[in-house]
């Protein structure tokens, strides 16, 4: 999916972090609060820095390839303030636009009396990151409201080569981008165990991006970079050729859409919550600049998850009941743009957390297992993350008594 | 509750295992179809010539030569001996000059002494190397020049290993002249206030027949060789030591190299044919390429992978290996015609990196123009032309005739970004 549009959405990877599960909306860390829904977080009763890493593989089994990279999933740091209102800083990763793709077959040309057999290649490497600052704040005991500025940034190369005669030709593009997508979140307590969650998302400016094209090089040295390193000179020298001026692409993402949430607490520490969700990308590539590698974007996404928490204990003693429990699947319905294919994906995670110290600390580790069928394309895309978490509590903004 | 240092060890390992993730970046195929790179081809035709004459330099031609052949005339030949140290031996009380020799070098194992040259000394430089052509020496007269005579000849042979097949095989000719003569003059005082501490001083030799026959002789030129047979002075010395406690005396030898050399050259005729491209750098013969293209003849933004002109000629006429040199012209200049003979090349040139030399072989020319045709597509280089010349080392007595027309191409392949 990194070869779609502009890349890899994050969300569509697997799970967000490790301390949430598979909802969004719905509270999985502790009981009442998701760190991905800030509607919930003037439920926390300290300050919490939680940090999740991630490790992916996804592998193919026709034609057969595997990728598996790791990163930095989720940072995000919470202020709740006299459990009214809260604030929040988070950094994550929001597309990953790492892919290589090389033509299927060798090609022929025809050039005088020499017959080149050619093939095409695309590189890209890079991403966007995703910025948040968020608040919450709860009008009563009953209605709770968050909201997240998301601030996009992040910058990539593609080379696009054609390779034939001992050497390839690469046009190389460096692109930054930037960008604001805000959710707005609406937690509702229907009865006592029954609370419905819910997000709007809207660009406040699509992603747009500065795209400055390099000028066609003879990559004789082979690094992918238009340089010299005595005894082989890329061609043209690089000295001699200048970019082309930079140019901007607008609207290279531009979401909108809905989740809606419900969370079922059968008693203090076990809740069932089920989640839909609705995202359309009103993204305008076709007049792009920017070829995609696969000509092709996801248009909208259609999504339902369901999951299974088990809280923590705040105030036992026993070791098991310092232990957490998070389960559940995932379906995802992702329309592209042309031809109108599907990419279906289900999922399932698991997670288990500990708490440890009186304020609530955990270390949190979850795997996720899924698999993707392309309508164009046969066989199965299988998806493995795992992450770790640990999320540390305190006391933020306070005087201490001086003893 | 406390959690036990061992399961706190443990934990501390997940983010080492997370962060040595072991990473894999396989390529996936695809339908790239849609990629904007493809590659073209670009044929030129209509390339126009001009052929036209220069009067022949050939100061940096490994051989030098005397006499007649194939319609070149050559009359003389200059040597050129720098300013030495060695000149002030004579003033030293240590050393007593013996003899001096003036030495030059043929492969020519027949060899006779009466098919030599007369060698003739002049005080005073006589000639420039890289520019002194026949023009400047219309009417030369050696009148005023020292005669020294004919040289006595040395046949040498191979002696280094008695147990090599070679041995005794012949190796070369040296062509002695005695100039023990010259010692005064070499170093004299008087005109010149200490000749030797002038270090642009120069002496010029000179090589004639002096019977003006039909003999022709080839010789070694200073550009042949590291040395070893450059024309030469050898001065043949005694030195004196008696610094000790007793005397010693050695008897050895200093060589002073030729620093430059050049045979005059004079074609019997202007030549001219208008149905061939004719180059020889022994008649002058030149050309000037222009292939009618502007600036934007590609694609804005191609890359040129091969840009190969080509060009064919008879085998019959032309030897098997003619190296041929093709430069871009620097700046515009008059046109030039077929009648006239330059004192030099009407055309500067860009030479480095632009200029390009292969070999003639097997009835055709191909030169690389993938440098100069790229700067043109990018503007860093004008279209001016093309100067096509044979290379100075060829055989001067050869001639390339290239055909013109539709065999005369730029062919050339690039890629573009649609």
């Amino acid at each position: 999916m990194n070869g779609l549009g502009i890349g890899h959405f994050n969300q569509n990877q697997g799970l967000g972090n490790a301390v949430d599960g598979t909802t969004e909306l719905a509270p999985s860390f502790h009981r009442g609060v998701s760190l991905s829904n800030p509607s919930t977080w003037h439920n926390l009763k300290y300050a919490y820095l939680s940090v999740s890493y991630s490790g992916n593989e996804n592998s193919l089994k026709e034609p057969s390839a595997t990728n598996g990279y790791s990163s930095l999933s989720n940072a995000i740091w919470v202020v709740p303030i006299k459990s009214i209102s809260s604030i929040g800083l988070s950094l994550s990763p929001y597309i990953d636009q790492r892919i290589k793709l090389i033509d299927q077959d060798t090609l022929s040309f025809q050039a005088f009396d020499t017959t080149y057999g050619y093939t095409r290649s695309f590189d890209r490497s890079g991403g966007i990151l995703s910025f948040k600052i968020s608040t919450s704040y709860k009008l009563n005991d009953r209605v709770s409201f968050g909201f997240n500025y998301n601030i996009l940034f992040g910058s990539a190369r593609q080379n696009e080569s054609i390779n034939f005669g001992g050497s390839s030709v690469v046009q190389s593009s460096r692109m930054r981008y930037n960008g604001l997508i805000n959710d707005a979140y609406i937690g509702l307590s229907l009865l006592d165990d029954l609370t419905l969650f819910s997000k709007i998302t809207y660009s406040l400016k699509p992603l747009e991006s500065a795209v400055e094209k390099k000028y066609l090089f003879d990559d004789v040295d082979g690094d992918g970079y238009h340089d010299y390193d005595p005894p082989y000179y890329d061609f043209p020298f690089p000295d001699s050729v200048s970019s082309s001026p930079e140019t901007r692409v607008q609207n290279m993402h531009d979401p909108n859409g809905y989740k809606v949430g419900i969370n079922k607490l059968f008693n203090d520490r076990t809740a069932l919550a089920i989640e839909i969700g609705s995202m359309k990308d009103d993204a305008k590539n076709d007049d792009s600049i920017l070829r995609n590698p696969m000509s092709n974007w996801i248009k909208s996404t259609n999504s339902i998850k369901a999951s299974l928490s088990y809280y923590p204990d705040n105030y036992s003693l026993g070791v098991f009941d310092k232990f957490s429990f998070k389960g559940g699947f995932s379906h995802s319905q992702h329309s592209l743009k042309i031809d109108d294919n599907d990419i279906v994906e289900l999922g399932f995670s698991i997670g288990l957390g500990f708490k440890f110290k009186p304020v609530g600390n955990q270390i949190d580790i979850s795997y996720y297992f899924g698999h993707r069928k392309y309508s164009d394309v046969p066989g199965k895309e299988f998806i493995q993350q795992i992450q770790f978490g640990i999320s540390l509590a305190d006391i933020w903004f306070v005087k201490r008594r001086q003893k | 509750m406390k959690i036990r240092i061992p399961i706190l060890r443990i934990l501390n390992l997940l983010p080492l295992i997370f962060i040595v993730y072991n990473c894999s970046e396989d390529p996936l195929t695809s339908d790239l179809d849609h990629s904007g790179l493809v590659i073209d081809t670009l044929t030129i035709y209509d390339i126009n010539t001009q052929n036209y004459n220069v009067a022949p330099n050939l100061g940096t031609n490994e051989r030098l030569y005397l006499g007649n052949k194939n319609g070149l005339d050559i009359p003389v030949s200059f040597i050129e001996i720098p300013n030495s140290l060695y000149w002030s031996f004579p003033f030293d009380s240590t050393i007593v000059v013996d003899s001096l020799r003036f030495i030059v070098y043929s492969k020519d194992s027949l060899l006779a002494t009466s098919s030599t040259p007369n060698l003739f000394f002049h005080p005073d430089s006589q000639f420039d190397e890289n520019s002194s052509t026949y023009l400047d020496f219309s009417g030369f007269s050696n009148s005023e020049w020292h005669d020294l005579g004919r040289p006595y000849l040395r046949t040498n042979s191979d002696e280094s290993d008695t147990s090599s097949e070679t041995y005794g095989d012949y190796l070369f000719t040296e062509l002695v002249w005695n100039i023990d003569t010259l010692l005064t003059v070499l170093s004299d005082t008087l005109d010149s206030n200490l000749v030797w501490s002038k270090p642009d001083l120069v002496r010029s030799f000179a090589m004639q027949f002096v019977n003006s026959d039909s003999n022709f002789i080839e010789l070694f030129s200073e550009e042949a060789t590291t040395g070893d047979r450059d024309p030469k002075v050898i001065m043949y010395y005694r030195l004196t030591d008696d610094s000790g406690d007793s005397t010693i005396i050695v008897d050895t030898s200093k060589i002073v190299y030729s620093n430059g050399d050049l045979s005059i050259i004079e074609p019997s005729e202007v030549v001219s044919d208008e149905n061939f491209i004719w180059l020889s750098n022994g008649l002058g013969l030149r050309s000037v390429l222009n292939i009618p293209i502007a600036e934007n003849f590609l694609p804005l933004g191609s890359v040129i992978r091969s840009a190969d002109l080509i060009l064919t000629y008879d085998t019959t006429l032309t030897s098997l290996s003619y190296n041929v040199i093709l430069d871009p012209i620097e700046s515009d200049s008059l046109s030039v015609d077929t009648v006239n003979v330059y004192d030099s090349d009407p055309y500067e040139a860009l030479g480095y990196p632009y200029r390009v030399s292969t070999d003639a072989e097997n009835g055709s020319c191909i030169l690389s123009l993938k440098d100069i045709m790229q700067n043109i597509t990018l503007g860093n280089v004008t279209n001016l032309g093309f100067k096509l010349i044979a290379n100075e080392k060829n055989d001067p007595f050869e001639s390339i005739w290239f055909d013109k027309g539709q065999t005369m191409r730029l062919e050339i392949v690039y890629v573009t970004n649609q």
